[in-house]
């Protein structure tokens, strides 16, 4: 699952960051491992090494792990636009791109893609202009954004292999096209765990309309446990099986816990020493606290007007007024719940 | 033993019973061996495959020179020729697979099964017993499985038979003083290492004691635990309620690539484009959101409370029913008290998330 040789060298590290977001976290992982060597509990392989496997407490896979380093981010906020606008029509200024507007592509004459044979090129019908102190050349779709330019970095570095929606949701989440490894935030839970233990470790805020077309592969986790997927919910839709069963009291609820409580603790009387069983009773009682404190994230009522106004969450009476309202109060989510301590949270605007 | 004789011994009712069981066996024989000689289907039409290149760095746009299937050279040779009979590829490499001579296959299946019955195999990275993979913790008892396992015609049953009769699967998970210090993970087997049902069995375990369990469709098409939305590409989103049609085992449920069901999901189900040796056990609060608060606890609490009926022989019924035991006093004291006050259904929704029904220990 991960390479023999765990000291990347910058070439390959360069390689691996290029393709995609999941390997920042491994390059992290990788160094830690480096660093701690050989834990006790680990079974020595049969060549007499130490595998490279990361530690987890089985019975409470998201108790935080210290990175290796003092690190300079904390929390990751990925927001992901899946089947956005494209770049040349936004922030990656392509003269050439210009220069060659209505003509073939220099030496695609014969490719022919998924969507069928290639048309001529075109640029972007939309002008660009130098903003800010640093001149960067964005255009007028977004000027707002533009007035920004100087306190953004922008990376225009990356490439991909496909032009196709689902593979390439799969490249930026996960950093391969094809399905079946752990998207970033789950690499990153993996490794770091999590230090809001009462909110899910690893948050992915899907669009109203719906998921990306590559769906959950973008907060899946792949071939690692999956106690690391991201919980997914929304401000209109809330963690599955979250709330108290309907024509349930809270205070039969309660009293339903504390019988279970009783059951287990009588039973674990009888087996004693096993630690799963333990973690078990102790997992009801953070569902309990999380039950408590993700209505306190998604409820609003303490954020000011002019935020809300800000956020354009006050919009309606058309349907993108009402989808602008609707991604805002998701981006407010967002910020809430990386106040609250979640490491890593994922929004997304558009569905399939 | 003739069973004839043995009902012969039985008092009337029971040799009744036991006599409808026997017939029933032979009509089950009967349709075995009809399914057995019945009509043969059609797979495949058979030809010599095309030339094989080696790939200059695994490039396919790089052919180099022709050459023959074999295995990886540090492992040893098939000595097949470039232009071997198609069907002649298959037969040598499963011979070489199965062969009495392969340390790998009998030892890797081995370990699979011993896996499966305490939890860890004997190399606890089942689908690596190369250099990256642990070393065994019981070398000569791995080497006699797989001897066993090949002296009996490999059958798996046998091998199953053969671990589950043993002493070692067959004592107390009671922990023992000294003992849990040395190895308190259980590794060297001193008591049964108690754990956590998977997913399926955890599913399957509730339908059964709920009495909703359909027995009858076993095999045939698959159910679905996901609504299915056939547009421009399919969609799918979780059930939000189900009925007697998915009370099925899990092993028929329809298993979708990236699609998680939306209770089991989260306990360390796999993915279906994923290839698990060993599925992780984590404990989560996710999982213990899902199992006491998701609808389909609700509804299997629902009939679990009509099946085991009020009263104290009620209570005593749940126990047996979920633990195969007896209550204890204690237990069935706390349990009336606890119906008295919020009803049997919510004494049932706290029964189905009792560790004592979800553990093997």
């Amino acid at each position: 699952m991960i390479p023999q040789n765990h000291f990347l060298d910058r070439r390959q590290f360069l390689s691996h960051t290029a393709s995609g977001f999941g390997s920042v976290a491994l390059a992290s992982l990788l160094a830690r491992d480096g660093l701690l060597g050989a834990d006790e509990h680990t079974r020595e392989s049969a060549a007499g090494k130490t595998p490279i496997r990361q530690e987890i407490d089985a019975s409470n896979p998201n108790a935080p792990r210290p990175a290796h380093f003092k690190p300079h981010a904390r929390k990751v906020l990925m927001i992901f636009c899946s089947g956005a606008i494209s770049q040349v029509d936004t922030f990656d200024y392509k003269p050439e791109l210009i220069r060659h507007h209505g003509k073939p592509m220099p030496g695609g004459e014969k490719l022919v893609t998924f969507q069928g044979e290639q048309g001529n090129l075109t640029k972007s019908p939309w002008d660009f202009k130098p903003r800010g102190q640093s001149g960067k050349m964005i255009s007028e779709l977004v000027p707002k954004i533009g007035a920004l330019a100087d306190d953004m970095c922008f990376l225009h570095a990356m490439t991909g292999k496909t032009n196709t929606h689902g593979p390439g949701e799969s490249f930026m989440c996960t950093g391969f096209t094809l399905d079946g490894f752990p998207s970033a935030g789950a690499w990153m839970t993996y490794a770091l765990g999590s230090e809001a233990e009462d909110l899910p470790a690893y948050v992915a805020i899907p669009d109203v309309r719906g998921t990306p077309q590559s769906s959950v592969n973008c907060w899946g986790p792949g071939f690692i446990p999956a106690a690391f997927q991201g919980t997914d919910f929304n401000a209109a839709k809330p963690v599955r099986n979250l709330s108290i069963p309907n024509n349930i009291t809270k205070s039969s609820d309660n009293a339903t816990r504390a019988f279970l409580e009783r059951q287990n603790l009588r039973h674990l009387d009888r087996v004693p020493g096993g630690t799963e069983l333990a973690a078990r009773i102790a997992s009801y009682q953070l569902a309990a606290k999380m039950q408590m404190s993700i209505p306190k994230v998604t409820d609003f009522s303490s954020e000011p007007a002019h935020i809300l106004r800000e956020y354009c969450t006050d919009e309606s009476g058309s349907r993108i007024k009402d989808l602008r309202a609707a991604y805002g109060r998701n981006c407010i989510l967002a910020r809430r719940l990386i106040e609250k301590g979640v490491r890593f949270v994922q929004l997304f605007n558009g569905a399939y | 033993m003739d069973p004839n004789a043995f009902v012969a011994k039985l008092d009337p009712a029971a040799s009744e019973s036991a006599r409808e069981l026997i017939d029933g066996m032979a009509s089950k024989r009967a349709r075995l061996s009809a399914i057995e000689t019945g009509d043969t289907a059609w797979i495949a039409n058979f030809s010599q495959p095309a030339k094989t290149h080696r790939l200059y760095r695994g490039d396919p746009m790089a052919e180099r020179e022709e050459v023959a299937p074999d295995a990886l050279e540090v492992i040893g040779s098939l000595g097949m020729g470039l232009d071997e009979a198609e069907q002649q590829r298959r037969v040598k490499v499963a011979d070489w697979i199965a062969s009495e001579d392969n340390p790998l296959t009998a030892r890797v299946m081995a370990n699979r099964l011993w896996q499966f019955v305490f939890g860890t195999g004997i190399v606890d990275t089942p689908s690596d017993f190369g250099a990256n993979g642990t070393s065994p913790t019981h070398p000569e008892l791995l080497d006699w499985l797989a001897v066993e396992f090949m002296q009996n015609g490999w059958s798996s049953k046998e091998l199953l038979r053969l671990m589950l009769t043993s002493q070692t699967f067959q004592q107390s998970s009671q922990p023992r003083a000294g003992a849990a210090q040395i190895d308190s993970g259980a590794l060297y087997l001193w008591r049964f290492p108690p754990r956590r049902l998977e997913a399926e069995a955890i599913r399957d375990s509730i339908l059964t004691v709920c009495g909703t369990l359909d027995l009858e469709n076993t095999g045939g098409p698959g159910f679905y635990l996901l609504d299915v939305d056939r547009e421009n590409v399919v969609h799918y989103s979780p059930k939000e309620t189900t009925g007697p049609a998915e009370w099925r085992r899990m092993v028929y449920m329809f298993k979708i690539r990236q699609e998680q069901d939306a209770v089991f999901g989260a306990f360390d189900y796999p993915d279906g484009n994923q290839v698990i040796p060993k599925p992780s056990r984590s404990t989560t609060p996710l999982q213990a959101l899902n199992l006491f608060n998701s609808p389909f606890i609700i509804q299997q609490a629902d009939e679990l409370a009509g099946r085991i009926g009020e009263g104290p022989d009620g209570v005593a019924r749940a126990f047996e029913l979920l633990y195969g035991r007896h209550a204890t006093e204690d237990e069935i004291g706390d349990s009336t008290d606890f119906i008295a006050d919020q009803g049997i259904e919510a004494f049932c929704r706290a029964m189905l998330n009792t560790n004592e029904l979800l553990f093997i220990f």
